[in-house]
């Protein structure tokens, strides 16, 4: 079966082609409208960003895509959920963390114009468990409460590279963005005999310095949130048995040659996402998720980093589909037919060329992780189809995509403003207003 | 294997090499920067094991050691060919930036703020 996703380029040359225009037609033209009645509960889900990323979506387009829906009587409500603590210095790992995190990315219930809600709650335990039978690998996912209670959901992505994900898009939105903090370490293979961390990593005590020679031990050492590490005088001791895969340490001590990840276990992440999209569309219920991805800032590595590396590839625009995988693959194509950023990773790597696969390449935290298994692992449980058809959406000239508090024109608007304050001094220098020189060479300054 | 240890394999090959060309050299004195060559063979030795070496982001690293050790066997043939002063000079730069570029490999391979999600 072939889907079809909506697609507007990537250049703005007037109002109605901005991409915050183009992201409301495609709105249009992918009939999510119709998903929405009155009174309904829409979750937009987005990515708001880690401390010090730059590359996620500007709060505008949840703004604009919050009015969209208000306008047609829902009731919408933009969310994220809480992250394992995959880092440090983790930004989003509870409620307080994350809304901390996303009123300072501009993530306000006064820009958004509706509330920002954590889905997943306090701690991130917040969440409806859904059987997953169909799945690849998960046979049940953790849902978080207010995207799976949600009446309507559309996912609002920004389309990005992932270290281990390999693709950042919309399947990754939802088979890892809209999973409680529970719900992660599911995906993430947490206490799995055989792809889990604490099973599949290769540990080296032998290697590590200890206390008497590594500066950096009591980092190690309080890394784990369950205290699983103890560092001696000239070894490091790991009770992995325990380990629940909740991340932390992999920011810790990969450098120093402790630990050592095979790629497989890794790997395994791909197709959990995808059965973790699915069950998410399960919860909310089919014919009642949208998807939207903005191919922009096409960083190599996600939003959930404190920094955004030079983009892959240029922008490429936006798309929207009913269907998740064909979304993602239809993004996915584009940046591989697309020019590699000058600059970018990709010229690092060599894949800049147009027609070379440059996500698993020059994005992926490993060589030889694919770009396609979520996308594949997606169609073989029936989320949906890699066949698209890409359907270029011509903007609407008649509509008005310009300031819409107040559409008069110029005159009326400020032609009473300007009678009680003139910005023009016309009392000065015979009507001239200002004092400046009567002519000058300008061929002199260029 | 992945294209980070191909690299790797490749340095310590031209480290080697540069290494006795340096030794068998006559008509110059380069003592202190065979110490360093074999000092930062060493260090390289030691990222063999280190998961930085299988990922992408080892790829460039490397590739900037390989190029600075390729170009620095060039300048070693082009001097032992003239003995001149402005080609041993090429020599000691290429050796400075080999140097250098050891040293960003070795501080990439730290991964400090590395974050997997």
């Amino acid at each position: 079966m072939t889907s079809k996703v909506w697609h507007m380029g990537n250049r703005s040359t007037s109002p109605n082609t901005s991409y915050v225009a183009s992201m409301v037609e495609l709105f249009e033209a992918a009939g999510f409208q119709e998903m929405i009645k009155p009174h309904d509960v829409v979750a937009i889900k987005l990515h708001c960003g880690e401390w010090n990323n730059t590359a996620y979506l500007r709060p505008v387009y949840a703004r604009a895509l919050a009015d969209k829906i208000k306008s047609l009587g829902g009731r919408p409500f933009v969310t994220d959920t809480t992250t394992l603590t995959y880092n440090p210095n983790p930004g989003r790992s509870t409620e307080l963390d994350m809304r901390i995190t996303a009123e300072r990315n501009g993530y306000t219930s006064e820009a958004l114009g509706c509330p920002f809600i954590v889905a997943d709650g306090w701690s991130g335990t917040d969440d409806v468990r859904i059987d997953l039978p169909e799945g690849y690998i998960l046979k049940e996912a953790f849902i978080a409460k207010a995207i799976a209670h949600a009446d309507v959901l559309i996912a609002l992505t920004h389309f990005k590279g992932h270290p281990l994900g390999v693709v950042g898009g919309s399947l990754k939105n939802l088979g890892i963005g809209a999973q409680s903090k529970r719900g992660k370490h599911n995906v993430h293979m947490g206490g799995h005999p055989k792809y889990g961390l604490g099973a599949a990593t290769e540990f080296h005590p032998e290697r590590c310095k200890g206390k008497n020679e590594c500066p950096m031990w009591e980092r190690c050492n309080n890394c784990c949130p369950y205290g699983l590490f103890h560092v001696k005088d000239d070894t490091v001791e790991w009770e992995r048995e325990k380990c629940t895969g909740c991340l932390a340490h992999l920011g810790v001590n990969l450098g120093c040659g402790v630990f050592n990840l095979p790629k497989e276990p890794l790997e395994m992440l791909h197709p959990a996402i995808a059965d973790a999209c699915l069950a998410t569309v399960n919860a909310v219920g089919k014919g009642k998720v949208g998807f939207i991805n903005m191919a922009i800032d096409i960083s190599p590595w996600c939003d959930c980093v404190n920094y955004a590396d030079t983009p892959l590839v240029p922008n490429l625009g936006v798309f929207a589909s009913q269907d998740p995988v064909a979304l993602d693959k239809a993004c996915l194509d584009k940046v591989g037919e697309s020019h590699g950023t000058p600059g970018s990773q990709a010229e690092d790597i060599g894949v800049a060329d147009p027609g070379v696969k440059k996500l698993e390449t020059a994005a992926a935290i490993m060589p030889g992780m694919s770009e396609e298994a979520q996308i594949n692992t997606g169609e073989l449980i029936g989320l949906g189809s890699k066949e698209y058809e890409l359907v270029k959406v011509t903007p609407s000239l008649e509509k008005f995509y310009g300031f819409t508090e107040d559409t008069r024109s110029i005159g009326p608007r400020f032609k009473n403003l300007y009678e009680k304050e003139d910005p023009f001094p016309r009392d000065r220098y015979d009507g001239q207003g200002f004092k400046r020189a009567d002519d000058v060479d300008y061929e002199k300054v260029k | 294997m992945s294209q980070g240890l191909d690299n790797l394999d490749a340095i310590l090959e031209n480290s080697h090499r540069i290494a006795q060309a340096i030794e068998g050299l006559e008509g110059a004195s380069l003592s202190d920067e065979l110490q360093a060559l074999q000092e930062s063979a060493e260090q390289l030795e030691g990222l063999r094991d280190k998961f930085f070496m299988k990922t992408v982001a080892a790829v460039p690293a490397t590739k900037g050691c390989l190029t600075g050790s390729e170009k620095v066997l060039k300048a070693m043939e082009t001097f032992k060919d003239d003995q001149g002063e402005e080609s041993l000079m090429t020599l000691k730069r290429g050796l400075k930036d080999l140097s250098e570029n050891v040293g960003e490999l070795l501080e990439k391979a730290q991964m400090a703020g590395t974050t997997l999600t």
